[in-house]
């Protein structure tokens, strides 16, 4: 009977001093990083399981909300089910360890954006010279090609494709060429050369 | 006399030992020299003393990236010589720092190896647009800047310049292109762009032109 007393004391006094450690604003020390690969807003950051702080959309930083106390174990991590729809996964590096009794600003989170295939169709493209951009892409397309590829880009990122420089003797014009990227493969864009008049 | 001349070839032998330590051919040398890296346009000139050495690039990896250069002065120090490696001239279209902040003086080190670490320069990508009185417009450069850039008739209006607002995508690095296209039109207007891609130079670009008119 008293062992059983003293053991739910102890199970009370351990769920009080978790609680303290998981989650609330209980301390004086910053908890944060770097973020990348954040596009969409949803992501959710948590600390020992708790101390949710919503990541926004471009963020290159975060800081949670909740102070953390010296010398108190962290661990940080992304929140199941918060993942943005474009991202496929993200990597927490020294999410854990010992607070001390400095801030913490080492946490990186690094978010991987699912990539799918820029391209599409070339009619009348029967000369050199063609070089289309996609920003600081860049691809040449030779002679007699019926179809071309960009550099693979990110879901949800926008893309717009631009003609850097005409081929010898003829104007090529771009359909389909701007717009954001999507959940599969987008060889949609449609690029048509005519003889120059 | 017998002690003087014993004196004298004491002297004479102190000498030549001398000189068989320190001095002559066999004195020891350091040479002064280091590696780069990120070196993608030479020469970049380096400075110790009153040596110069240009150091070039030495192409790419496999991966791309710049291959490591090493780089050595023309004269060797002796024990104690001073150096401080200084860069008298840049890296054309980049920007590079001497990983040594305070002289040294040979000897100190068993081998004088000071890196230097280099990066391409990048400059920003923009323009003006005109005529804008709905909203809507987003602008891109490519899939380079995921966000794209949103203009609006209050940035209009707050623009110092009546009817133009100045917009601004990320930095491109020098050689590298750019291209902007309208990823969304205003409600009810059309725009187009002029100047619209090119290759990023030394210097930002400033010109690229979007101009709205009203849908008829």
């Amino acid at each position: 009977m008293k062992s059983s007393i003293l053991r739910t004391g102890l199970a009370l006094a351990c769920a009080v001093s978790l609680a303290s450690c998981g989650g609330g604003n209980t301390g004086t020390l910053v908890l944060g990083g770097q973020i990348s690969g954040i596009t969409l807003p949803g992501l959710v950051l948590q600390n020992n399981g708790g101390s949710d702080l919503a990541i926004p959309a471009g963020a290159t930083s975060f800081a949670f909300t909740d102070l953390v106390p010296t010398d108190a174990i962290y661990n940080v991590k992304v929140k199941d089910g918060t993942l943005p729809a474009n991202v496929q996964r993200c990597d927490v590096t020294g999410g854990s360890g010992n607070t001390g009794v400095y801030n913490v600003n080492t946490i990186i989170v690094t978010c991987v954006i699912f990539t799918h295939a820029l391209g599409g169709s070339v009619s009348g493209l029967t000369t050199d010279g063609l070089v289309l951009l996609n920003g600081t892409d860049k691809v040449t397309v030779k002679a007699n090609a019926t179809s071309f590829a960009m550099a693979p880009v990110s879901q949800g990122y926008p893309f717009g494709i631009t003609v850097f420089q005409q081929p010898a003797g003829l104007t090529c014009s771009i359909a389909n060429g701007v717009g954001t990227q999507g959940t599969t493969d987008n060889n949609g864009v449609a690029i048509a050369c005519k003889p120059n008049t | 006399m017998t002690l003087f001349s014993m004196r004298a070839a004491l002297a004479l032998l102190l000498a030549a030992s001398l000189a068989s330590c320190g001095g002559g051919g066999s004195k020891e040398t350091y040479p002064v020299g280091g590696t780069v890296s990120g070196l993608v346009y030479g020469p970049l000139v380096l400075t110790t003393g009153s040596q110069n050495v240009n150091v070039n690039p030495a192409g790419l990896e496999t991966n791309g990236t710049p291959k490591l250069v090493t780089y050595t002065f023309p004269q060797t120090l002796s024990y104690g010589d001073p150096y401080l490696i200084t860069k008298t001239a840049e890296a054309p279209h980049q920007s590079c720092t001497v990983l040594q902040t305070a002289a040294d003086s040979a000897g100190h080190m068993v081998t004088i190896n000071v890196g230097v670490s280099c990066t391409v320069n990048s400059n920003l990508v923009g323009g003006t647009v005109t005529g804008l009185t709905t909203e809507g417009l987003q602008l891109i450069n490519g899939s380079t800047t995921p966000i794209p850039v949103t203009l609006t008739v209050a940035g209009v209006a707050a623009s110092q310049a009546a009817g133009t607002l100045p917009f601004t995508f990320g930095p491109v690095l020098y050689n590298a292109t750019y291209g902007i296209s309208i990823l969304t039109q205003p409600t009810g207007q059309t725009c187009t762009v002029t100047n619209g891609n090119g290759v990023m130079g030394d210097a930002a670009i400033t010109n690229v032109a979007v101009n709205c008119v009203n849908n008829p």
